[in-house]
């Protein structure tokens, strides 16, 4: 089981299309324990890490992540409806594309990767009004709230959201991530964001250390 | 004395053809793609000039008369609403009725072309377009005939009407502002053109991967299209200014061996098609192209204009310099919230590694679509900076 488990990982690295249905229908075939299910959505989640890796290391470009995330999310649709208990959740993201803007490209690799990365995640959609936000994070109480946008008009209205969160008085129980293509140091200091990312890996990892503390 | 309008209108245009041809002008041509910027500028809201031609027309007139760039970027990002209402279209979100009246336009990653459909689609595009897509992009068109044709030609009329007032306008600028256009007609990239109009940004990800040897074929059989999009949308014979727009959207999300595989070899055959029939291109190449610049170097010399969303513009001009014009562009992020210093400082920073040798123009990184683009203070002074500074010693 083990070799498989490996195998399994390293062809989602690899993006083998066939090769991961294939090694995922024999698993499931095998009647597969609770324990061993957990293990091959691990494995499957640690392929998508290594995705993530190498598109830090510009070994892969964006398509490859969209792709990895599409053959991960095939994979964990066959799995997760078998598992008896819903596995553990490292944190809470609520995520969602800023008001005025419909782009969701990029929110939503970052989404199947926070997903793939074991958190649990809120996500609010396209043009979402700030209001939502605010009642999203007081309905869920996340640690993170991420805001996407690929217009600079995003850039106005990520502000009124962390604005309205401010003013909610709910500023000091997130830490707020912007996200998109735009996005630098000038625009998450005027936004009042903690951090900034053009790239959705680097954005799980920074909500990964958030999280570990 | 005063230069008349006629001279001006000269010497913008051979400042311009010798940038395109490699040579050093007098010195280094401005041209900021103002887009839907124009309307906010001018007091309007988008949905107000894609309405309202005079209002179109008087937003662009202000943006000449003030910032008085060496050509004018006609509004080829601007569909008039009137054609998209009376087809009804649905593939673009439009300021006043999907987002906001002062918005841009937008487009949802929504594939209208299933990736079951490629055998059709290579088998005769033309008819597949027509068909089997236009009907899904736009409602009043899959209605039963009579009410598609109707609708239709309500659209051509509508459009007609449109680009008459257009070029009554093209043909002032020239005659009272002495300013040439920037671009006239447009084309894409045959997997630009799959990927935007039919596919989808996702799913032309996904097709690269799953059906490679689909993907090749279908841009083989489009690249016809893209030639002829580029003939009839330049709408007389060709000539060498102005260039056709060619903006370039997947190439930049691409792994160089897949953009040697899939981008290049139809894009290069449209460039090379294009300047055999007597057409420049000038490129927008969305995203940073430090990646795929040795590709850019086989393409016609002296007939391209390329501006970078970002590039090494060291790296650039060494790569590039003997066979494109390179756009130095500052980028959006700095005009729209950086300082006049910053965007001055950028600006000196490109003309000092791009200008020498000519063969260089000066431009904005994007299209300038929404106020947060560029602030017009920031593009007054980066104008007023480089209309001195980019000045060539004899």
């Amino acid at each position: 089981m083990m070799v498989q488990m490996e195998e399994l990982s390293k062809a989602i690295a690899d993006l083998d299309e066939p090769k991961v249905l294939k090694l995922a229908e024999e698993f499931l075939a095998s009647e597969p324990s609770e324990a061993d299910l957990n293990r091959a959505i691990k494995a499957c989640q640690d392929g998508m890490v290594e995705v993530g890796n190498r598109y830090e290391a510009k070994e892969y470009f964006l398509p490859e992540l969209i792709f990895g995330a599409e053959i991960l999310r095939d994979v964990m649709s066959r799995m997760m409806p078998l598992l008896k208990v819903a596995p553990a959740r490292i944190g809470k993201v609520v995520l969602g594309t800023a008001h005025g803007d419909i782009h969701d490209i990029g929110k939503n690799i970052v989404r199947d990767m926070l997903d793939a990365a074991g958190f649990e995640v809120y996500d609010l959609g396209i043009d979402v009004p700030v209001q939502q936000f605010v009642d999203k994070v007081r309905e869920t109480s996340p640690q993170i709230v991420g805001i996407s946008g690929l217009l600079t008009l995003a850039t106005e209205t990520m502000k009124d959201t962390v604005d309205a969160i401010k003013d909610a008085g709910l500023r000091d129980r997130v830490k707020v991530i912007i996200g998109g293509n735009l996005v630098e140091e000038g625009v998450r200091a005027y936004v009042g964001a903690d951090r900034f990312t053009k790239s959705a890996a680097e954005g799980v990892e920074i909500c990964k250390k958030w999280v570990e503390g | 004395m005063e230069k008349s309008v006629e001279e001006l209108y000269n010497e913008r245009l051979s400042r311009l053809k010798a940038a395109i041809s490699l040579q050093e002008p007098d010195r280094v041509p401005l041209v900021f793609p103002a887009d839907t910027w124009v309307a906010h500028y001018s007091g309007f809201t988008i949905q107000d000039i894609l309405y309202d031609y005079e209002k179109l027309i008087a937003a662009i007139d202000k943006v000449i008369e003030d910032f008085d760039w060496d050509a004018v970027f006609p509004p080829f990002g601007i569909w008039p609403a009137p054609v998209l209402d009376a087809i009804g279209q649905r593939t673009m979100m439009v300021a006043g009725e999907d987002v906001a009246a002062s918005s841009s336009f937008q487009f949802p990653d929504a594939p209208t072309m299933q990736p079951e459909e490629y055998p059709e689609l290579i088998a005769d595009p033309y008819a597949f377009i027509v068909e089997k897509l236009l009907p899904k992009r736009a409602t009043e068109l899959a209605k039963p005939f009579p009410r598609n044709e109707l609708a239709l030609a309500k659209g051509a009329l509508y459009f007609g009407m449109y680009l008459a007032r257009l070029g009554a306008a093209f043909q002032r600028w020239a005659q009272v502002y002495g300013a040439p256009l920037a671009v006239l007609g447009f084309t894409k990239a045959p997997i630009d053109m799959i990927e935007d109009q039919m596919r989808g940004f996702r799913g032309m990800c996904v097709d690269i991967k799953r059906r490679p040897e689909q993907v090749k074929a279908a841009c083989e059989a489009v690249l016809p299209l893209a030639i002829r999009l580029a003939k009839t949308s330049y709408g007389g014979p060709p000539a060498d200014w102005p260039p056709l727009f060619i903006p370039l959207h997947l190439g930049e999300f691409l792994r160089p061996v897949d953009f040697e595989e899939f981008y290049w070899p139809t894009f290069r055959k449209l460039i090379q098609g294009v300047t055999e029939a007597g057409f420049t291109c000038f490129l927008y190449a969305e995203g940073n192209w430090d990646p795929y610049l040795d590709f850019l170097a086989q393409l016609p010399k002296g007939k391209v204009i390329a501006v970078f969303e970002y590039v090494t513009m060291k790296k650039a001009k060494a790569v590039l310099g003997d066979t494109l014009c390179i756009g130095g562009s500052i980028p959006n992020a700095l005009l729209g919230y950086g300082t006049e210093d910053e965007c001055v400082a950028c600006a000196k920073d490109l003309i000092d590694t791009g200008a020498p040798g000519g063969g260089f123009i000066l431009s904005a990184g994007k299209v300038l679509l929404v106020p947060n683009d560029a602030k017009p203070e920031n593009l007054l002074a980066v104008t007023k900076f480089a209309k001195e500074y980019g000045v060539y010693k004899k």
